[in-house]
């Protein structure tokens, strides 16, 4: 029988993920906390089962299981989790819950699509002790400004509800709910996909002799990298804070995306081992 | 119901039937048998995967051996400021091994620059901002 590996786990997680953005989102949009404390009890349940399923296949294959666009997508469902989970942790921004747990469960319906039959080797240039740091600093990042993206969007939206209420000059002078907090996501990510290039560019030394080979994956993360910087920046000129440069955050994830996802799309991919197939 | 079977090693397969389909898969690379009426066993011929590739290196100065090593993909091998690298290989031609050779005085320089940038984000966008706010608050509190 031809099963999709660790499939049982992926179906429960995905089914707790959906709960999860049920009833969250049941929450925030009426306000009930009873909801809301659901929601995220099932975020933590959905968060250890797709962990679990991270695990077993990695337990499996006896090794990392990030090689394949199908391994990475369970990472990624993880990552944005975790990440989700602290932030509420920390910053109480209990908002990221029900657009987290759609964003896993996307990952997870993406994953179940086309899933890995069989356990691929990993090639020679794979076998190596930075595979694991740079690939899971890389998806930290990725889910950090996953959240960024999310707060970013649910800050533009107070800012046109503001400007609905208030006028738009009165609403401009106080500060935005989320926009501070988009901004703090987008700096973890940004100094995160800074420390993954490094590494990046160690492994490429060790294991090609050169540590830039403008491959297209280096040059789509490195685009990726110009456009977060272009937003930390722009973010400081008194006429970009704001709705302007949210909106720099929210395409900049579109970068983000396409370096995770859309390399299949270029015509060098084949000659690229970065390519998730 | 169809049953796939996959011939991953050099397992030793018995049924006259299976023979004669291991004949055919390495003709067509790949074939099927009828085990029953809705049954079929399908067998296919997979690529091989690479496991390493290693090249035995010796360095020899002045007719004589002055350092032996065994290099491979991400283990390469620095003597007197050149680094071998295992870079390519062809499976079909074991004797074949493709080598680099690098010699890269700026490298200290490159890898300066590449801590710097990780140094300078991370203090300019946590520990400054941290530092000022710890400022602020001990002004606060005086």
């Amino acid at each position: 029988m031809n099963q999709a590996l660790g499939g049982d786990w992926l179906a429960v997680s995905l089914l707790a993920y959906g709960l999860a953005v049920l009833a969250s989102a049941a929450g925030a949009i009426s306000g009930k906390p009873v909801l809301r404390r659901a929601g995220l009890i099932c975020m933590v349940v959905a968060t250890l089962l797709n962990v679990g399923a991270l695990v077993a296949l990695g337990w499996e294959s006896g090794r990392a299981p990030f090689k394949t666009r199908y391994e990475t997508l369970f990472l990624y469902s993880s990552c944005i989790a975790v990440v989700s989970l602290i932030l509420v942790a920390i910053h109480r921004l209990y908002i990221l819950i029900p657009f987290s747990a759609l964003g896993s469960a996307a990952c997870l319906t993406a994953a179940l699509l086309r899933p890995d039959l069989e356990f691929e080797l990993l090639p020679p240039a794979l076998q190596s002790a930075w595979f694991v740091p740079h690939v899971v600093t890389y998806f930290f990042a990725y889910a950090g400004l996953f959240a960024s993206f999310i707060l970013a969007g649910a800050a533009l939206i107070k800012f046109w509800m503001r400007g609905r209420a208030e006028g738009a000059l009165e609403g401009a002078a106080a500060p935005i709910p989320y926009e501070e907090a988009a901004h703090k996501a987008a700096i973890f990510g940004f100094v995160t996909l800074t420390f993954g290039l490094a590494m990046g560019a160690a492994w490429g030394k060790s294991a090609w002799g050169d540590y830039w080979q403008w491959d297209i994956k280096e040059n789509w993360a490195f685009v990726t990298w110009l456009a977060y910087l272009t937003y930390l920046h722009l973010r400081l000129l008194p006429n970009w804070r704001g709705r302007k440069a949210l909106w720099l955050n929210m395409a900049s994830f579109a970068a983000v995306m396409f370096t995770y996802l859309g390399m299949n799309l270029l015509p060098t991919a084949k000659s690229s081992l970065h390519v998730y197939q | 119901v169809v049953v796939k079977v996959f011939r991953t090693g050099q397992e030793e397969i018995s049924s006259e039937a299976v023979l004669v389909a291991n004949d055919e898969m390495h003709d067509e690379g790949s074939s099927w048998i009828d085990l029953d009426d809705d049954l079929i066993l399908n067998l296919e011929v997979r690529e091989e995967v690479v496991k390493s590739w290693r090249s035995h290196i010796s360095v020899i100065r002045n007719e004589q051996v002055v350092a032996t090593a065994t290099i491979a993909v991400n283990e390469p091998f620095s003597y007197g400021g050149y680094a071998f690298y295992q870079s390519d290989a062809d499976e079909k031609r074991p004797d074949y091994s493709g080598l680099s050779v690098v010699r890269d005085p700026g490298l200290g320089i490159a890898y300066a620059g590449m801590l710097l940038v990780c140094l300078g984000a991370t203090y300019t966008l946590y520990l400054r901002p941290w530092l000022r706010k710890e400022e602020a608050g001990g002004k606060e509190s005086a």
